[in-house]
């Protein structure tokens, strides 16, 4: 059942990789290289046993299965222009191709003062030690092997760090694209840190996106630490062809007075898993992530979320809705925890999923996990088809059952689309939420 | 907070062990540990047939091979299975007792301390009894009268002696014997527990129970029940456990099998108090139990209910597998856990059949320092059309340093079947605390009410008898009559 | 001897003072009303005569009969004879209203040191002052307020009062959400209760339910105290002029 680790091409090659990344002579980034790729190596791919895959290890065991060469020794991917599957977006924009920056597609001239915007290669080549302490901060192994496999390679990415106070105009644009350069599946690792100085507040979108009819893994690693009453929004959509691999570990740390506010739209690819930990760790903190999948072929999803309530007066909620259709397959797996001594916490969680053909599967963990009694905890959890009453409706109306069921679908999404508050980019969602219907319906 | 404090010592009263007394009757052990020759002797001493004997050692030889779970979020020291007894059974006449009249007349002061209905005025209660006590089932009451409406209520060893056929038949066809580590050691060691089959057509006029006591020190009690309703038959049947108060811990492995064919509904009750140790968590018993129901027929029933307050650890999971189309299966659950006690508890349905439907009523109380876990699965399979299941499950905590757990597993495979799932946590509110004792109700008569209308759903689904009891052990008087 | 007498009495919430000094003397048999502007902490003063817990009493006593009631619990001020008709009834789920004032008159009892209530006597007596309010006998089946609609609930709490025969009754605010025929019901039931020796504290925002409870003394709260106190009169003028002086003045 489980793969030799020796095996597995990307270890070997991540092994003898190490010296020659970027800060290769930092001792403590080579430590933190080293620990991850230790972490990696003794727990493997996910297993049966690996509860927090238990829905998602077989999806991925195609990662053991193929020959993925990292981006640095598969060589450079070229790209004159963001490609049409990316959301057209006014904003200030940074690109990373295959996990490392690219300067000829971004766009960074108008960032307001207070706000820095750079590429993890060149920080740390630059500035290593504004970086020491912080990169690595959070981002955990335990029962995420793939977020240990990408830290052992960490090479790019972006660095995003809002000083004190600072108000970002128009939402940040990170874009990540994912792209063979020859016909070996490829292997990325983008990394993002984010720190948002005490009191500011930014919008970031962070778009990921797979080109080619190559296989594709990509493995995003974002740390994110919000201060005391900062109020930063973080969407983020994936829109992959039909062979991506995405593999996102995010881990975010939300201080005093906090407010972390995410959005995440799910489309397209061969396998997903989005795995978000949030901490609450500072009083009065919020953390709200709400978002919309759908799948269709054979693709397969998964978002684990773990919040995690440490201290007194959090509150949290939870809203993700999930579309299946054809053969594809939904996975959610939401914890709360509400550790000893956080009393007044409110955690809310919500998910609903409707399935549309006979071969679609969801698979659902809510999970309570509570130590302190003076609490308000919940979770809901729907799978269904669509409403029968609604569809009659519909058609009364004078509508026909393939434009009525697209129309309840539709809203279905867009409910928790509404959640998001930035117009340019809620605008962007929906938009692709339709995109996906009308795709569907030329199939059909 | 006054109120806070005098919750917790409501829930220490609730909690507190009543049935913690010991009878001294001699008894006939096999000697410790566990071997081929204990499945043996057991087997020897149960005067079973060969294949039973077979059928225990295939058992054994698997469960060699096997190790114990550890998914659970139970923490306890590694239980060393050579130190314990696996055969107890108090000594009796040469015959065993053949009426109420030649039992013990020490056992059945027993069980009447338990409060159970075993005697002649009992009758009026229609409830028939077979009392289990450690190992050896010890008399069943209202044989004959069930004899004449062809119901066969039996111990389990009596069936495997008398209706061999049936035993063959569905003996380890719900609960296979490698199912799991506990129901596979079970399998080989089982001493006795409860035989029922209730014939086509056949209303059981009568509820039917069984009490399990273990009693001698040591001793690990695998008891094994099977519930057979045939087409159209229906039968109630409660089930009560208690033990004495010990400084070691017991284990007690049941396994319990139930099959309804067409038509028929099987409603299976249980009130566990067997002892939960003491406030540090020193002694009780550590209870590994696997109960399933396997709904065969189509339109069938079985509801399963339970109310846990005892045992130092809880591992259970009464679970239905829907096979038949329309059939129907019920968890209502109230868990109860103080001091140090930890319960992992919860239902599994699986959804086979066409309009298949399932309902989970889950209340826990966790109090002291206890932990308890609901653990669920709903799996609706690919032909499962038409599949309803409807989950709540509540938590309640009362004080900080406790533990409530929800882990659900919902999987859907059918885009008409539909399931929902709510689960909450949260403490007794301030504002019905002080509602009620500003209506003049102690801070433990409020909670008790509270408590009590908080578990109101599944404890109205118990039959009459069991309820009364099971609201004693949450601290309640009954619902008054008025209207 | 004064049934209430409350002196001085200055009283916070998480630090922040709300009463400032209120001095308030009850004698057995009147009815008192306590009118003023929302916010000035009315429904602090019934919930400290009370006992419910989170307040702070910084300064001066309550006395019941006589006695200073400041280490009684809610629950044993309650069995002393004081009542609270709340502003807000919640809910109990699963607690059948029958069981409720089943065990709220056992405990009342067992404080008068006697046995609990026969079961038929029980029945008697609660569907008796049921019909007296119109309350009908499928209500009593219902949990505590759960479905209730706002005039239920201030209906089931006027009928505990006529069950639990309180000395001193504090209706809080009462009257809000009533629609008319449900606000003379409820008075109704108050002054069928009006005897001798029991004395009402009425807490409201509006002179109409002064119109159905006729009160002796009429008191203005505002600023955490009493400000002025007089007869009927008081309330007509308050209706006609309203808070308007006494808030600037406090």
């Amino acid at each position: 059942m489980s793969v030799v680790l020796s095996e597995i091409p990307v270890v070997t090659a991540a092994t003898g990789l190490s010296p020659v990344l970027p800060g290769g002579h930092l001792p403590w980034l080579t430590g933190l290289r080293q620990a991850a790729l230790a972490a990696f190596q003794q727990q493997g791919l996910p297993h049966r046993r690996t509860e927090a895959f238990k829905y998602s290890f077989a999806a991925l065991g195609v990662v053991g299965k193929l020959d993925f060469v990292p981006a640095l020794i598969a060589g450079d991917a070229t790209l004159e222009a963001l490609p049409a599957a990316l959301p057209a977006f006014d904003g200030h924009k940074v690109v990373l191709l295959n996990g490392s920056y690219a300067p000829h597609l971004s766009d960074r001239a108008a960032l307001p003062a207070g706000v820095e915007v750079q590429p993890l290669a060149s920080l740390l080549a630059r500035q290593p030690e504004r970086l020491e302490g912080l990169l690595g901060s959070l981002v955990q192994y335990d029962e995420q092997p793939f977020a240990a496999l990408a830290s052992g390679l960490v090479d790019d990415g972006v660095v995003v760090l809002l000083e004190a106070g600072t108000v970002i105009d128009r939402p940040l644009h990170i874009v990540s694209i994912t792209l063979t350069p020859g016909d070996a599946p490829v292997m990325a690792q983008p990394r993002l840190l984010i720190k948002a100085g005490a009191g500011s507040t930014a919008t970031i979108l962070e778009s990921h996106v797979a080109l080619g009819e190559t296989e594709t893994l990509s493995l995003p690693v974002a740390e994110i630490l919000v201060e005391p009453n900062a109020r930063l929004t973080h969407v983020k959509v994936r829109n992959d062809t039909a062979r991506a691999l995405h593999v996102a570990s995010r881990t975010v740390k939300v201080l005093a007075g906090g407010i972390y506010q995410a959005f995440a739209l799910s489309l397209g690819g061969a396998v997903a898993r989005d795995d978000i930990a949030v901490e609450l760790a500072g009083e009065q903190a919020e953390a709200h992530l709400n978002g919309a999948y759908a799948a269709r072929d054979y693709q397969h999803m998964d978002t684990t979320i773990h919040m995690d309530h440490a201290v007194p007066n959090g509150r949290s909620s939870q809203v993700y809705k999930g579309v299946l259709a054809d053969h594809g397959r939904g996975v959610f797996q939401g914890k709360v925890t509400v550790r000893k001594g956080a009393q007044h916490t409110d955690g809310q969680q919500l998910h609903k999923a409707l399935l549309l053909s006979e071969s679609a599967e969801v698979d659902v963990k809510p999970e309570l996990k509570i130590y302190a009694d003076d609490v308000t905890c919940s979770h809901g959890a729907a799978c269904g088809e669509l409403d029968d009453e609604a569809l009659f409706y519909l058609r009364a109306r004078g509508l026909d059952e393939a434009t009525a069921r697209d129309l309840l679908i539709e809203g279905f999404l867009d409910d928790v689309v509404e959640q998001v508050e930035n117009d340019a980019i809620r605008t962007v969602l929906a938009g692709l939420v339709r995109a996906w219907l009308d795709a569907r319906q030329e199939v059909a | 907070m006054v109120a806070t404090e005098s919750t917790i010592q409501t829930v220490k009263d609730i909690e507190r062990y009543k049935y913690g007394f010991e009878t001294d009757i001699e008894s006939d052990r096999a000697p410790k540990g566990l071997s081929e020759d204990i499945v043996r002797f057991i087997s020897a001493k149960k005067e079973e047939p060969e294949w039973m004997l077979e059928w225990r050692l295939k058992a054994y030889r698997h469960w060699l091979t096997m190790e114990e779970p550890q998914w659970a979020s139970l923490h306890y020291p590694p239980i060393d299975y050579q130190d314990s007894y696996y055969y107890a059974a108090p000594k009796r006449r040469e015959d065993g007792p053949k009426s109420l009249d030649e039992v013990d007349p020490e056992l059945l002061a027993t069980y009447e301390k338990l409060g159970i209905p075993l005697k002649e005025q009992e009758a009026l209660a229609g409830v028939a009894v077979d009392a289990v006590f450690d190992s050896v089932s010890v008399a069943t009451t209202y044989k004959k009268k069930l004899n004449d409406l062809g119901v066969i209520f039996c111990s389990i060893s009596e069936a495997i002696r008398e209706h061999p056929e049936l035993v063959q038949k569905y003996l380890g066809s719900v609960v296979p014997q490698a199912d799991n580590f506990f129901s596979c050691l079970n399998s080989a060691v089982f001493t006795d527990g409860s035989f029922v089959y209730i014939p086509k057509g056949l209303r059981c006029p009568m509820e039917l129970s069984t009490y399990f006591r273990i009693n001698e020190k040591n001793t690990g009690q695998f008891e094994r029940t099977l519930i057979i309703a045939d087409e159209g038959a229906y039968v109630s049947y409660l089930e009560g456990c208690t033990a004495p108060q010990r400084d070691e811990n017991q284990l007690h492995a049941a396994v319990v099998e139930l099959v309804t064919l067409d038509d028929a509904e099987i409603k299976y009750s249980t009130v566990q108090n067997w002892y939960p140790g003491d406030e540090n968590g020193k002694g009780g018993i550590y209870n590994f139990v696997t109960k399933r129901a396997a709904c065969r027929g189509r339109n069938s029933k079985v509801m399963w209910t339970q109310v846990e307050t005892g045992s130092a650890i809880t591992w259970k999971y009464p679970s239905c597998i829907l096979q038949g189309d329309g059939s129907v299966g019920e968890f209502y659950s109230v868990a109860i856990t103080n001091n140090r006690q930890q319960a992992d508890t919860g239902t599994k349905m699986i959804h086979l059949g066409k309009n298949t439907r399932s309902k989970i009523i889950s209340k826990g109380i966790s109090a002291g320092r206890s932990e308890q876990t609901y653990r669920g699965q709903v799996r609706i399979a690919a032909k499962a059309s038409g599949a309803r299941n409807f989950t709540q499950c509540d938590s309640l905590l009362i004080g900080d340093q406790c533990g409530a757990h929800t882990v659900p597993y919902i999987e859907s495979r059918n885009p008409s079947a539909r399931t929902e799932h709510e689960a909450t946590a949260s403490r007794i509110s301030d504002d019905q605390l002080f509602y009620c004792m500003q209506r003049g109700l102690s801070a433990e008569e409020a909670v008790g009410l509270i408590v009590n209308g908080f578990c109101k759903e599944v404890l109205q689904t118990l039959p009459m008898e069991f309820a009364v009891e099971a609201q004693k052990l949450v601290n309640i008087s009954l619902e008054g009559s008025v209207g | 001897m004064a049934l209430i007498e409350i002196q001085n009495l200055h009283a916070s919430v998480d630090g922040k003072e709300i009463l400032k000094g209120v001095d308030l003397v009850i004698e057995p048999g009147t009815v008192h009303a306590l009118m003023g502007p929302n916010g000035t902490g009315k429904s602090t003063l019934s919930n400290i005569i009370s006992g419910r817990p989170g307040y702070q009493v910084t300064e001066g006593r309550i006395l019941l009969n006589g006695e200073d009631i400041a280490d009684m619990e809610p629950d044993q001020r309650a069995n002393a004879g004081i009542f609270l008709a709340f502003q807000y009834p919640v809910e109990i789920p699963g607690v059948a209203s029958s069981t409720f004032l089943k065990a709220a008159i056992n405990a009342k009892r067992r404080f008068q040191g006697l046995g609990e209530i026969d079961a038929m006597e029980f029945l008697k007596l609660v569907k008796g002052k049921a019909k007296e309010l119109g309350i009908r006998d499928d209500m009593l089946k219902r949990p505590v307020n759960v479905g209730f609609s706002g005039g239920e609930k201030k209906r089931a709490d006027i009928l505990q009062m006529a069950l639990l025969q309180p000395q001193f009754a504090i209706l809080d605010e009462t009257d809000s959400g009533l629609d008319i025929d449900a606000l003379r019901v409820v008075s109704e039931g108050v002054n069928s209760l009006r005897t001798a020796d029991r004395s009402f504290l009425v807490i409201t925002h509006y002179q109409r339910l002064l119109s159905y409870i006729v009160p002796d003394v009429v008191h203005v709260f505002a600023g955490g105290k009493i400000v002025r106190s007089g007869g009927p009169e008081l309330a007509e003028e308050l209706e006609a002029k309203g808070y308007a002086d006494y808030v600037s003045a406090a």
